[in-house]
Order: C-alpha cells, then structure tokens, then sequence
C-alpha cells in the first residue's frame, strides 16, 4: 500500500510539473497566434477569425480563410493571405506581400515594397511605401501618398477621387 | 521551529520522501543497489515545450528507451552512482499545431510572394536520443539520474536532422529490484514509463 502511494504521489508530480511550460499560442476563433523571433513562421488560422500576428522574424506569413485580423512588423519579408473580409496590417518592413479576398482592409506603411490584390469592396491605405503597387479586382478604394500603381483588373480605369485618393468603380461617396 | 518542520514534512511529501528517510539512504553506499546490465524502459511522452523547427503547441506520443551500464561503479568513489550509455527512439505528435512552414506561394503585385497554404495543423516529430545515463541511488526505493548527450531527429519538412543539445533529468521509484516506475523531463520532452532492470 505504501509502495501503491509512492507511486501515485510520483506520478501527480509528474502531472503537476506539465503545466508550466504550455504554449499560449491558439490559432482558433477570437484566439491570439503569434510568431516573433527567428527565421521563418507562417501561422494558418483553425477555422476563421483568427488573432494573427508576425513580428521580429526573417520570414513570416499568415494564411486565413475569413475574418481573420493579421498584423506584420519588423520582418524582413512578410506575407499575409485571406479569402476574405480580413483586416491586414503591414508595417516596418522591406517587402509586404498581400492578397485578400472581397471586403478586406488594408493598412499598409513604413514599407519598402507594399505589393497588394484585393477583391470586391476592399479598402488599401498605403502610406509611406516606397513602392506601392495595389491590384483591385471590382470596386475598390485606395488612400496613398505619391506614386502609388494602381490596376483595376479587368481593364477599367483607376478613377482620382481626390487627393491621395483613388478608386477603381467608383469614388466613395 | 514547528513551522521549520511544517515545511520539512511538505518537502519530504514533495519529493517522495527518499531524501528524508535519512537512515535508509544507501547514497553512500557504493554497490547497495539493483543489479542489471540493460534497462529497457517503454513510456509515454508529452511535449510541453516547442520542439526544434517553427513548431508549436502541445505533443505527445511513445518510445522506448534503452540503456547499458558501462560503468558499475559510477565515477564518485564514495557515493552510490553509476553509468550508463542510454539510446531510444521517441514519436511525438503535435496535432494542434498552429505554426508551420509554407507549402504554397504564389506570385503577389510588385513581384512578392504570398504563402496561401502553411504545413500548420499537425506535425510529427521522431527523436533518437543517444545520452550518458549517470545514475544516484538514493535509497532501495529510489534513485535519480541526469542525462546529457545529443539527439537525431526527423520531421516531415525539415528531414533529418541533428540536435547538438540533449539535456534531460529524471528519477525512479523501484517498485522491485528489476521494475521501477520512471520520470524524466528534459528539452524536448517529457516521459512516464516502467524499467526493466535486466
């Protein structure tokens, strides 16, 4: 009997010790994933509307399918994917590499390149990029300071709404 | 001073009360211990810890680990210690696994690439330890031990790999001379299992 119970007090410590050292990172609704330091990271989403964030890394990315809210700073490289009605923020960075789906925002500055497709009823603001090349599939609204390349796809014209302004489809009103 | 033994009595309940049986320690004494020359554990493994890569969350899995005394006598004269040379092969699953690698880029605007699918949601991870085993017999029941040495392991996206940094420490509780009940925690993992002292 004492031997039984040496053992069970072995084995609850063992459990006990387990704890400590869990990862906070969940990937999940509402939950908040993180990658920060190191070479290269890229954060899928287990289901939708993740907590998505990359910092302080040579390579990171995060990929969801909807409702997902991702920032990126500090990366040498960052790539930032969503089907759809995402809130992306690029920032701090030398190459920020993004594709969303219809009804995204984008927030993308203090980048070297700021290369962006969006679909449908997006929003880009590009500020303080040095290269800002925005791709917008139907009617879409971009905000950016001098020089932005702007292509509505599909071969209509990129309309200037006002200054530092423009759309493809149709100005906001 | 009763508070002094209050918290002797918890340390003594903490650690299973071989360091307090004073007068059953067989630390100093060289050679008063199960005899064996293999153990062969099997056990369970948790992963706790983020294993090598950009992997993440919780694993666990099974191995077994084997290991052959190759100095009875240990390297401290006086004290009850002991050597061994220790090699196994561990599988831990991380099925939640948020973090990964990409497996699909695509071309972006401005010539970026964009990472549209990632090897996240699940990895599995093969270790193959190869520790020195130095062993402390406490008491008939009890004995410790740490664990230094190196470690091969193989992961789907990375292939095989080496880890120069293995570093693990654990205890028994000897229900018999040949079967104790055995707990290790190290980098990267945790284990429970039974050893067959043979």
């Amino acid at each position: 009997m004492r031997g039984f119970l040496a053992a069970l007090s072995f084995s609850l410590l063992a459990s006990l010790a387990l704890p400590g050292c869990r990862s906070s990172n969940e990937c999940s609704a509402g939950g908040l994933c993180a990658c920060s330091g190191g070479h290269e990271c890229y954060l899928d989403c287990n289901g939708d509307g993740c907590n998505q964030s990359c910092s302080s890394m040579d390579s990171c990315g995060t990929v969801c399918q909807s409702g997902c809210s991702s920032t990126c700073s500090g990366t040498s490289e960052c790539s930032q994917y969503c089907a759809g009605n995402c809130s992306i923020a690029c920032s701090g960075t030398p190459t920020c590499g993004i594709i969303c789906g219809a009804g995204c925002n984008i927030d993308c500055r203090n980048a070297g390149t700021c290369g962006v497709q969006v679909g449908p009823g997006s929003t880009v603001n590009c500020q303080s990029v040095g290269q800002c090349v925005v791709e917008c599939s139907g009617q879409c609204v971009i905000t950016h300071g001098d020089g932005p390349m702007i292509t509505c796809v599909g071969g209509g014209a990129v309309l200037d709404c006002s200054p530092g302004v423009s759309a493809c489809g149709a100005c906001p009103t | 001073m009763r508070s002094a033994l209050a918290l002797v009595g918890f340390s003594c309940t903490l650690v299973g009360l071989p360091l307090c049986a004073h007068a059953q320690s067989t630390i100093r004494q060289p050679g008063n211990r199960p005899h064996y020359s293999f153990e062969l554990e099997p056990e369970l493994v948790l992963g706790p810890f983020e294993p090598p890569g950009a992997q993440a969350g919780d694993g666990y899995g099974a191995g077994v680990r084997g290991t052959i005394e190759i100095a009875p006598d240990g390297f401290l004269p006086k004290l009850n210690d002991s050597v061994g040379i220790g090699f196994g092969f561990d599988y831990l699953s991380y099925p939640s696994d948020p973090r990964g690698e990409c497996t699909q880029f695509v071309a972006g605007a401005a010539g970026t690439r964009v990472c549209t699918a990632t090897s996240g949601g699940s990895a599995a991870y093969l270790y193959f330890p190869v520790v020195l085993q130095w062993n402390f017999w406490l008491h008939r029941k009890w004995s410790v031990f740490g664990e230094p040495g190196v470690a091969l392991y193989y992961h789907r996206q990375r292939g095989l790999d080496f880890s120069p940094f293995v570093i693990e420490a654990g205890g028994r509780y000897h229900f018999s001379d040949a079967v104790a009940l055995t707990l290790r925690v190290g980098y990267p993992m945790v284990s429970l299992g039974v050893s067959f002292l043979l």
